[in-house]
């Protein structure tokens, strides 16, 4: 098998049984509770390739920012598990962790609203899925640490509802098919159940019926969409901080090309501490539909009616590992049969291509953002550049009409606030949520 | 707060006050809405099916109908209660070529992709297994699958070659 990264053939049987956990490791330290210092609220983040590096062969997760956690069952300091190799999301909400990767962790239910244990399913877009119940944690994230919080545990269970799988054959269940030890989302909303600043997964939604695919309850092998209240729902940890709660920035450096790895921080609050001010000639997007407009190409990608959503939208997400965009401006696309294999998703101009695209919130404001597209067939073959995780120039075909995905490229050299819808903000900015750079 | 479905929602409401006993289960749920809205729905769904399936769609779904004609094809709009709008393309031979969605949750594929749903199952399946989550474009002679979004944002468009009539863009269907 080819050495690289990204491609990797990963044939759904390879067997990567207990990979996960050797990046486990049982904890009997106490958990940091220090709070409300500037000097506790980040930690470190590293594009580095991620747990699967030196694990799978060819294991590179390119353009993943990643990031350790402690779990420990609520009021415990002995029952605990360290995971690293948690890939940091902006674009979800909610800590997701493998099973694999904290075996032996034992983790209190949360029940849905009639009373039995709730399952949690998260589908992604390219129709891959994460099933598994929701458990209570008490979570460290570096120096702040958030009680009682409702996690997903990713369960090795094959037993998933139709309903989730929905067609897919993606479970993302083990190391070798999400490429991570787990997902931390830090994005905009408080819950993974939020839709236009309402939790429609709670039994107050007004629903007659359970939204699904989201949360279920489970009789022996048959699992059904249940209601989950609120508190109950799989949860932002930055949200359930005491303090610097209203959200994250992201800091990566800038990177002059493709590079082996870069460190950066994740920094929690906004406006909260000494070092999470927002910049006074900070630009700040306000969302709709947790979405912002992007003009490129001549082409306008934004919310077209708040009532439903329609659009599509423009969205910045550090869990995309490429900057996905439609094909307004004619790039090349990557050969179907190429030493990586398909990449026909992919841009390959033939070099690089200088472009540029504004980025416009509801609230008025714009910001011209130059970007560039780098031949992905090179990026992911050449051998100066195949085990590199960092990867400027990682660009892909998003469908036509489909919008502007700035995903971790974007991040590079943008110290990038997002805030948390319904949290409270620095005085003088807009209601979240919204970005800023 | 999904303004849309407050009328909606008041009429569940009182469905579930009438028929509360039944609505335990999502499936007795959807055999009551079929009930309520039609007495001889088909089983066979919707892509590559005819207009009548778009009706077991609507009530599979819960969902309300916007119906529109063009020149060579009506839209169909399906909106569910809790936000996920899917449309329905049918051709002026009176079959579904092509079906897409948008909102906070994936809609059920079996139920409206029906008997392509198998070749989405398999044309997902034939994509190389990567690392990381980004858009899909799977290209195929017999289904194209197209999908992109972000928690609580869902986009896709599926459709099927053969059936999209002369003269239409199915890359620009929404």
């Amino acid at each position: 098998m080819h050495k690289l990264s990204v491609l990797i053939f990963l044939a759904g049987a390879l067997a990567i049984a207990g990979c996960g956990g050797t990046s486990t490791t049982k904890s009997t330290s106490t958990t940091t509770t220090t709070t409300g210092s500037s000097t506790t609220n980040l930690m470190p983040i590293a594009v580095d390739g991620g747990p699967t590096v030196g694990q799978i062969d060819g294991g590179v997760y390119p353009n993943g920012a990643f990031a350790s956690a402690t779990i420990c069952s609520p009021g415990s300091t002995t029952n605990c598990a360290t995971v690293s190799g948690l890939l940091v999301d902006t674009g979800s909400t909610g800590l997701r962790v493998l099973q694999s990767a904290v075996s032996g962790l034992n983790l209190p239910a949360v029940n849905a609203s009639n009373g039995s244990a709730a399952y949690d399913c998260v589908s992604f877009v390219d129709d891959s899925f994460l099933w598994g119940p929701v458990l209570q944690a008490d979570v460290t994230l570096g120096g702040e640490a958030a009680s009682k919080v409702p996690i997903q545990m990713i369960s090795t269970s094959t037993n998933v509802p139709t309903s989730c799988s929905n067609g897919s054959t993606m479970n993302q269940n083990t190391l070798a098919t999400l490429g991570a030890n787990g997902i931390l989302g830090v994005g905009a909303e408080r819950t993974d159940c939020f839709y236009q600043g309402e939790s429609v997964c709670s039994p107050t939604s007004g629903l007659a019926n359970p939204p699904s695919p989201a949360y279920y309850t489970c009789s022996g092998t048959t699992c059904s969409p249940a209601f989950v209240a609120t508190n109950d729902q799989v949860a932002n940890p930055v949200a359930l901080f005491p303090t610097d709660n209203n959200g994250v920035i992201v800091e990566l450096p800038a990177v002059s090309g493709s590079a082996p790895s870069v460190s950066g921080s994740l920094v929690f609050g906004i406006g909260t501490e000494s070092n999470n001010q927002l910049p006074s000639g900070a630009t700040i997007f306000t969302l709709t539909c947790d979405d912002f407009t992007t003009t490129f190409g001549g082409q306008t990608y934004g919310i077209t009616n708040s009532n439903n959503c329609a659009g599509p939208g423009s969205f910045i997400d550090s869990g995309s590992n490429g900057l996905y965009f439609p094909n307004a401006t004619n790039i090349p696309t990557c050969p179907t049969n190429t030493a990586a294999g398909d990449l026909s998703s992919f841009y390959c101009p033939s070099s690089t291509d200088s472009l540029s695209a504004t980025m416009l919130g509801a609230n008025g404001s714009s910001k011209a953002t130059a970007f560039s597209v780098q031949n992905a067939e090179s990026l992911f073959t050449s051998s100066s550049t195949d085990s590199d995780a960092v990867l400027p120039g990682m660009a892909g075909f998003n469908p036509s009409g489909y919008g502007f995905d700035w995903g971790l490229p974007f991040f590079y050299g943008v110290n990038l606030y997002s805030s948390i819808d319904g949290q409270s903000v620095p005085s003088g900015a807009p209601a979240a949520p919204w970005w800023a750079r | 707060m999904l303004g849309q479905n407050i009328f909606w929602r008041r009429v569940k409401r009182i469905i579930m006050k009438l028929f509360s006993p039944l609505l335990y289960r999502p499936f007795v749920c959807a055999a009551v809405s079929v009930a309520v809205l039609s007495f001889s729905l088909p089983a066979m769904a919707s892509l590559g099916g005819h207009a009548d399936s778009i009706q077991a769609d609507t009530a599979h779904m819960s969902a309300t109908v916007n119906r529109t004609s063009g020149s060579s094809y009506e839209t169909h709009e399906l909106q569910s209660p809790a936000g996920t709008v899917v449309t329905e393309y049918l051709s002026s031979s009176g079959t579904v070529f092509a079906v897409t969605w948008h909102g906070p949750f994936m809609p059920d594929l079996q139920q409206i992709l029906g008997s392509y749903f198998a070749q989405y199952s398999a044309a997902l399946s034939s994509r190389p297994r990567q690392y990381g989550h980004r858009p899909l474009n799977i290209q195929q002679t017999g289904i194209v699958v197209q999908t992109s979004g972000h928690m609580r944002a869902h986009w896709g468009r599926v459709y099927v070659p053969a059936l999209v009539p002369e003269g239409v863009n199915a890359e620009q269907l929404q």
